[in-house]
């Protein structure tokens, strides 16, 4: 569904006229946090309902959009899968820069590294998460998640990391405990806090954001071995 | 700008100056003239460092116009490090400068005698040669501060470092910024290394007293400027994501698509990528007092430089470019960076291409003379060529001659120069434009993105998967063309998504010169310019042998993709059948 959002997915409100995530917080959306979202959504679907992006800012400022490296030209046909890292970013320079773009007239340039869409739809991505379908709950590995919930690694850059790196904090965003040390030796202005790791994520206030969780991150399909800390809001 | 000068280095009782009409090269500007006429007027099989070549120093068509973005220097030669034709550019002020004291080129000729250390002084009353031997041996900082004492703050410079004095294959040809910094070269091809043969240490420029160039139709000039520059403005590449991050804003990107070639074009993503980024850069800038939206030269309006001061907030370096975080960056496994920043100068400073230079000191570590990662290492090995040592020598020849001199397979180049930061086996695209290009490795080669625009070749369409051969021809046609303008590079995303602002630069050379030049006339110029470039080099002994990658880019798959390069040679040899 090119142009529109997915129907049915309530969106939030537009970015945040204040200046983006601290440095620290930067650094953490560079190298990847880690976000709650649905198994078998669509790229699209993940924007507007799990990170809460407007559907115009979707189709007009995230221009570039990586599934586990490979550039996507059709976020509508990538799915989401339990444990997929996703990235995303404005538009870029150079030659380069324009192929990696969606739907880029250049994209034979790096057509074998293309995302190739996932035919199954999402059936495909959910029964990746070890369920029957996107209301499923937990995992294949027994590990209890909320209903139709896994976690995604999530990368924001440049523009996108300035305009709704905050709002994806606000939604919850969680590191590695490891990766939290690091964070407060690089100057940020408050640390992670780690007795937050086994903390329950807070109910969503804004609309459109999954369920409350009922369980701790770790315990979602998808999530790493290592404990979780939450980014700071 | 109606005049070229020649300037005999060689002639009998001191440098003679020779002024002419441009003549048969009217109409050419940038890479069209340099090329032009190095290809009409350099024997193919002469010596790169012999007194047949010439350096042809060119501003844009537009250059020193009120036209944005129009401030790009193409210096051209017979390349000491391919062998082959070489055109290489560089911002800063010197084509502004250079065109507004009328001059389409300034071109050194003949063999300078062992020892000269030339000043070429411009002014709107002359030009002046003089034996300068007080600046040998300098590096560019050093000199610049000299030449300021004695000609102020004003004047824009040309300049070589040591490298350039020691005629090596990978020295590069400064030119200074709107702050006096010489941040801003012509780095590829050695085309420093012939300024030092022609004995030629720095050319002062001074157009006090002279005006702006005018334009044929004034205010046609004037509208065509103003939607230029809102085409840019309003475009999020050229309005937003440069000027916010510089060119470095793609490290992240390169690196997410597994195409940021690391440890010596190992593997294709690197761990410490988000440590070099142009967001982290971007953010270290402003807490240090630096600048990361700056423009290299007056009239820029994409602002894509930056300045980065040291952790005491002292001036370090130019905010460093994507490929000079790659080169130093991943591609020698080095995520500090202070430490690129100060290899950035160290370049900038001893003369030297970035691009080559990373490459090469990766090729070092890769045959174990440092150790992946070693930045204070790289730093010294660097330091070791502006002090001339024989290991220094080594390394400021390149990539290709160290890993000969090392007994190394693994050297990343075409036509002898170092493959920039994309690895040509996650994007095959690219890979084609660096065998076929006549540049050598060269990602600037296929870098205008007007295909649609232009209707090169027909049309493409953006659901349709293009021919990589098709749009590599295509690209490269379209590239020539424009750097024929003194046009920035960059200007190529607003053209790219914007038609209008393709017709907006039409309309701009249209007014100036009173011409009415349609797409197909930019088609021409793209491929004459390419064809006098690949007849230079087929003359100069080039056999489509050398419009191939490395073997070992076909034989090695790189992680995270596990793809080889797949183009068929067959296929590399239809870019230029058109």
């Amino acid at each position: 569904m090119p142009g529109g959002a997915a129907p049915g997915l309530p969106l939030a409100p537009g970015p945040s006229e204040a200046a983006g995530p601290s440095e620290a917080s930067a650094a953490a959306f560079q190298a990847g946090v880690w976000v709650v979202a649905r198994p078998g959504e669509s790229l699209r679907e993940f924007m507007a309902a799990s990170l809460g992006f407007p559907a115009g800012y979707i189709e007009g400022s995230v221009s570039t959009v990586f599934l586990d490296a490979s550039p996507v030209d059709d976020i509508d046909a990538a799915r989401i899968k339990p444990g997929c890292l996703v990235a995303l970013s404005g538009a870029m320079p150079g030659l380069v820069g324009a192929v990696m773009r969606r739907r880029s007239p250049y994209a034979s340039f790096r057509e074998a590294i293309s995302h190739a869409g996932d035919a199954g739809g999402p059936q495909a991505g959910a029964e990746a998460a070890g369920g029957g379908g996107i209301k499923a709950a937990g995992g294949q590995d027994g590990r209890e998640g909320a209903e139709g919930s896994c976690l995604v690694r999530l990368k924001l850059f440049n523009a996108v990391l300035r305009d709704m790196g905050r709002l994806v904090i606000e939604r919850g965003a969680w590191i590695e405990r490891s990766r939290a040390v690091a964070f407060s030796g690089a100057g940020a202005r408050r640390d992670a806090r780690p007795a937050e790791a086994e903390r329950p994520a807070p109910a969503a206030a804004l609309p459109g954001a999954p369920a409350a969780l009922p369980g701790a991150p770790a315990n979602f399909p998808g999530a790493p071995a290592a404990a979780l800390v939450r980014l700071p809001a | 700008m109606d005049t070229i000068v020649r300037i005999d280095v060689g002639a009998q009782g001191g440098p003679k100056v020779r002024k002419e009409p441009v003549g048969s090269y009217a109409g050419y500007g940038g890479r069209a003239l340099t090329s032009m006429m190095v290809a009409r007027e350099v024997p193919p099989l002469c010596h790169p460092l012999g007194p047949e070549n010439k350096l042809v120093i060119a501003p844009g068509l537009l250059s020193g116009t009120a036209a944005g973005q129009s401030g790009r220097l193409s210096v051209g030669c017979k390349s000491p490090l391919t062998g082959g034709i070489k055109e290489a550019n560089a911002g800063g002020q010197a084509a502004q400068v250079m065109a507004r004291l009328g001059y389409a080129a300034l071109v050194l000729e003949g063999a300078a005698p062992e020892g000269s250390c030339f000043l070429i002084h411009v002014n709107k009353d002359g030009i002046g040669v003089e034996n300068a031997p007080q600046y040998k041996g300098l590096g560019n900082y050093a000199l610049i501060e000299e030449i300021k004492k004695r000609y102020g703050e004003k004047v824009a410079c040309i300049s070589i470092g040591p490298a350039g004095e020691q005629r090596l294959a990978a020295a590069s040809i400064a030119c200074t910024d709107m702050e006096m910094h010489p941040t801003r070269h012509a780095g590829r091809g050695g085309v420093g290394a012939v300024m030092g043969v022609k004995g030629v240490k720095v050319i002062v420029m001074d157009d006090a007293g002279m005006p702006m160039r005018q334009p044929k139709d004034p205010e046609k000039f004037k509208a065509a400027n103003k939607a230029w520059v809102e085409g840019l403005k309003k475009h999020p590449v050229t309005g937003s994501g440069l000027p916010s991050y510089g060119t470095n804003v793609l490290t992240n990107i390169i690196n997410e698509a597994g195409g940021f070639p690391t440890y010596n074009f190992k593997q294709g993503q690197f761990d410490g990528a988000s440590k070099i980024s142009g967001e982290s850069y971007a953010a270290m800038m402003v807490k240090r007092g630096g600048q990361p939206t700056h423009g290299c030269h007056r009239g820029c309006v994409i602002q894509c430089s930056g300045i980065y001061n040291d952790a005491e907030g002292k001036f370090l370096s130019k905010q460093p470019e994507y490929e000079t975080v790659w080169a130093h960056g991943a591609n020698c496994g080095i995520d500090d960076m202070d430490a690129i920043a100060m290899l950035d100068r160290l370049d900038d400073d001893i003369g030297l291409d970035t691009i080559e230079m990373g490459a090469t000191v990766a090729v070092a570590m890769d045959a174990g003379v440092l150790k992946f990662g070693d930045a204070k290492g790289a730093i010294e090995l660097i330091k070791e060529i502006g002090k001339g040592t024989p290991l220094g020598r080594i390394i400021g020849s390149g990539a290709a001659v160290t890993a000969k001199a090392f007994g190394l397979e693994r050297a990343p180049v075409v036509k002898g120069q170092a493959m920039p930061a994309y690895d040509p086996r996650a994007i095959m695209g690219i890979g084609v434009t660096y065998a076929t290009s006549p540049m050598g490795a060269d990602h600037t080669a296929g870098y205008a993105i007007a295909t649609n625009i232009l209707k090169v070749g027909g049309y493409v369409d953006p659901l349709k998967p293009e021919g990589q051969i098709e749009l590599s021809r295509n690209l490269q046609i379209a590239t020539a063309a424009i750097d024929a303008t003194g046009m920035c590079l960059f200007i190529a995303f607003a053209v790219l998504d914007q038609p209008e602002t393709f017709q907006a630069m039409l309309d701009l050379l249209n007014a100036f010169y009173g011409l009415s030049m349609t797409n197909d006339d930019v088609v021409a110029l793209g491929k004459a310019v390419l064809k006098a470039e690949r007849d230079f080099n087929a003359a100069a002994g080039f056999t489509k042998e050398a419009d191939r990658l490395p073997e070992y880019f076909k034989r090695e798959a790189i992680a995270p993709h596990n793809v080889t390069f797949g183009i068929k040679d067959e296929d590399l040899d239809k870019v230029f059948n058109w």
